[in-house]
């Protein structure tokens, strides 16, 4: 423990790691063809030497983050997510290399939604969004019965409204 | 308690619309009816009678907005009636109004009128309410309305303090914390560079005549003409000087001109402008965060600005209502945010980082200095060798920055600043925190720090960032936080 806090316990779903690997294949492979077809609009109306050479260099750049994003990445992610929700705060932790940990008093959240793209709806898993009124987070891959009740818990929690203003403080 | 009713927007409302039509329009008419008067192409005669069109439609829409429009202002809520034929119906808790700000501009002054803009704390269209045209007395009811709606929020109804609710000031005393004398406003002109102001707009007015008019064969025959007389350019050159110093006077004693800062117990007040007087006041508890803003040129005379922080807009950049005087003495500018609001506390003295951040800092890539390598390396291999001063300069701001940041995390506030040739100071209470982030990246582990992370409401956000502080303030920090409950009402 790098950071000496009580850490969230809470884990997302294994099966994670296969949604993510196959949504940032595809992403990636589109980035990919995009530059190819530039390229081979470069080649063929030949365009200024540099910006052939830029476009190598970005097919270089692509290909090696696809073999991050596909295959490091979301075991990475998978496994170091971790998220906690009481009734005072929801606290979130994620990433290997860039450690975060964020905290969101219960009070300042405005909305909480569920989403589920195809691939999530593969193995039955939704994305919980949580708006607060200065930003908004995502717990991703969560199993249907835990999204749910938690999008119930938090709507329920976040009513309760702190009003930005200071008790007395003894001095 | 007086009943709310329908109220129509003053009569004079669509005459402020039709003066901003013609103004917005300004050019338009100018081009089609003056330039091309006497021109018979289709192109142009299409484009007047579209435009003619366009005016028409646009007064009728701007009487029949008046005619339809109402506002009702009860003692809890601000109620918009809009719409022509959809019709649209806003409603405003007046306790979530964050701030006010009153515009009087020079048609306003003319007829004795003013504006009023209640500001929410919310994003998108609906964030302000907006009085465009106003009576002065009207104006002061709906102020006095919002402040009477704070107080009965203030207090929860069975409160112990409901004695001193009963009988509650008749008009809170209110003090003249800082005018802007005539020394203050000479200051401002030569620090904002104001008096070269002149330049950019006459070089843009020769280019926009010049498009018209030929103007070149008379420069160059004015060029020739002092270029055989080179003694009549000092003359000349001291009267533009001088001119140019009046116009920057005059352009900011019309921004700054009678300004004054005032505050009673709850709210604070600032008023400027000469031509055009805009009026702002926010409650002291709305403040959510002290900026101070110190720009080289002001860092190396001395110099702050200071900023209060709200929840709701204030204004356009241009017009930034929030500031108290931009060109205070850093003293003065301390006391003012002591004697205005006292519940803020500013640090003396402040901690700075660790020394082996230096070291952090000066590693990291520095991937502006590649990119601009790389590009001086392609583009212009005979500018490479300013690779090497770009690569000084980044160096040495790094070094400044790493040298003049510095924080402080106490009970009820954090402090920060930052800032390499310009210096930013962060001043925020812990209950006005909306979230915070801890983060570490690799290289940070192995220099043991972390960066905070926290956000402030305000438009737009206010996200700030502490890099490079010691893994356990990174703790302490996360654990100041989570320990707010216990002070947040």
């Amino acid at each position: 423990m790098y950071i000496n806090i009580e850490e969230p316990t809470r884990r997302i779903s294994p099966d994670a790691v296969r949604v993510w690997r196959l949504s940032n294949f595809i992403m990636e492979a589109i980035v990919f063809l995009v530059i190819c077809v530039l390229l081979f609009a470069g080649n063929h109306f030949g365009w200024w030497q540099w910006v052939t050479w830029l476009l190598w260099g970005a097919i270089g750049i692509s290909l090696l983050s696809s073999f991050y994003s596909v295959w490091f990445e979301p075991a990475w992610l998978q496994k170091t997510w971790r998220y906690e929700i009481d009734e005072e705060y929801i606290q979130l932790q994620y990433g290997r290399f860039n450690t975060h940990h964020t905290l969101i008093p219960m009070a300042k959240v405005e909305y909480v939604t569920t989403n589920q793209g195809p691939f999530l709806r593969k193995y039955d898993l939704y994305d919980l969004t949580i708006g607060t009124v200065t930003s908004s987070h995502k717990i991703p891959a969560i199993p249907k019965e835990q999204a749910l009740a938690l999008r119930a818990q938090i709507g329920v929690l976040a009513k309760i409204k702190d009003s930005d203003e200071e008790m007395d403080v003894a001095p | 308690m007086m009943e709310a009713e329908k109220q129509q927007f003053h009569f004079s409302w669509p005459l402020f619309q039709l003066v901003s039509l013609v103004k917005g329009s300004i050019f338009v008419i100018f081009y089609l009816f003056i330039l091309k008067a006497g021109s018979n192409s289709a192109f142009i005669l299409t484009l007047k009678g579209l435009f003619i069109a366009f005016l028409v439609f646009s007064v009728i829409k701007i009487f029949l907005n008046w005619v339809y429009t109402r506002y009702e202002i009860s003692e809890t809520t601000v109620t918009l009636y809009l719409g022509i034929f959809v019709k649209n119906q806003r409603n405003v808790e007046l306790k979530r109004i964050q701030n006010v700000q009153q515009t009087t501009n020079f048609l306003h002054r003319m007829l004795k009128l003013t504006s009023l803009t209640l500001e929410t704390g919310t994003t998108g269209e609906d964030a302000a309410v907006k009085f465009p045209v106003l009576s002065h007395a009207e104006a002061d009811r709906i102020k006095g309305l919002v402040e009477e709606a704070k107080r009965v929020h203030a207090e929860p109804p069975n409160s112990v303090a409901e004695e001193e609710a009963i009988a509650p000031p008749p008009l809170p005393e209110r003090k003249v914390h800082f005018t802007a004398g005539t020394k203050d406003l000479v200051k401002a002109a030569f620090t904002s560079l104001s008096m070269f102001a002149i330049f950019p707009i006459l070089f843009s007015l020769y280019f926009q005549f010049d498009d018209f008019f030929n103007l070149d064969e008379t420069s160059q025959s004015v060029f020739a003409f002092f270029a055989s007389r080179l003694w009549l350019l000092v003359p000349v050159l001291a009267a533009a000087l001088l001119l140019s110093a009046v116009i920057g006077f005059v352009t900011t004693y019309s921004k700054y001109g009678k300004f004054v800062i005032s505050a009673d117990e709850q709210r604070i007040y600032i008023r400027k402008g000469v031509f055009t007087e805009t009026q702002f006041s926010i409650r002291k508890d709305k403040v959510q965060a002290i900026k101070i803003e110190q720009p080289f040129l002001k860092r190396l005379l001395g110099m702050a600005e200071v900023k209060l922080v709200s929840a709701g807009s204030v204004g356009d950049d241009d017009a930034e209502i929030n500031s108290l005087f931009p060109f205070l003495p850093v003293k003065e500018a301390y006391r003012l945010v002591e004697e205005l609001l006292p519940q803020y506390q500013i640090a003396g003295s402040m901690e700075a980082l660790p020394k082996s951040v230096l070291w952090l800092r000066l590693l990291r890539p520095y991937y502006f200095w590649i990119a601009a390598t790389v590009a001086l390396a392609v583009f212009k291999t005979e500018w490479l060798w300013l690779s090497a001063p770009i690569l000084v300069i980044f160096i040495v701001a790094r070094f400044l920055e790493y040298r003049y940041t510095r924080y402080s995390l106490t009970e009820r506030f954090i402090q920060i600043r930052t800032g390499a040739f310009s210096a930013n100071t962060l001043l925020t209470k812990r209950v006005k925190v909306q979230e915070i982030q801890v983060t570490h990246s690799w290289l940070q582990r192995k220099f043991g720090v972390s960066s905070l992370h926290f956000h402030n409401r305000s438009k737009p956000l206010l996200a700030t960032e502490l890099k490079d502080v010691p893994r356990e303030t990174g703790a302490k920090f996360y654990g100041w936080f989570k320990d707010r409950t216990h002070f947040v009402k």
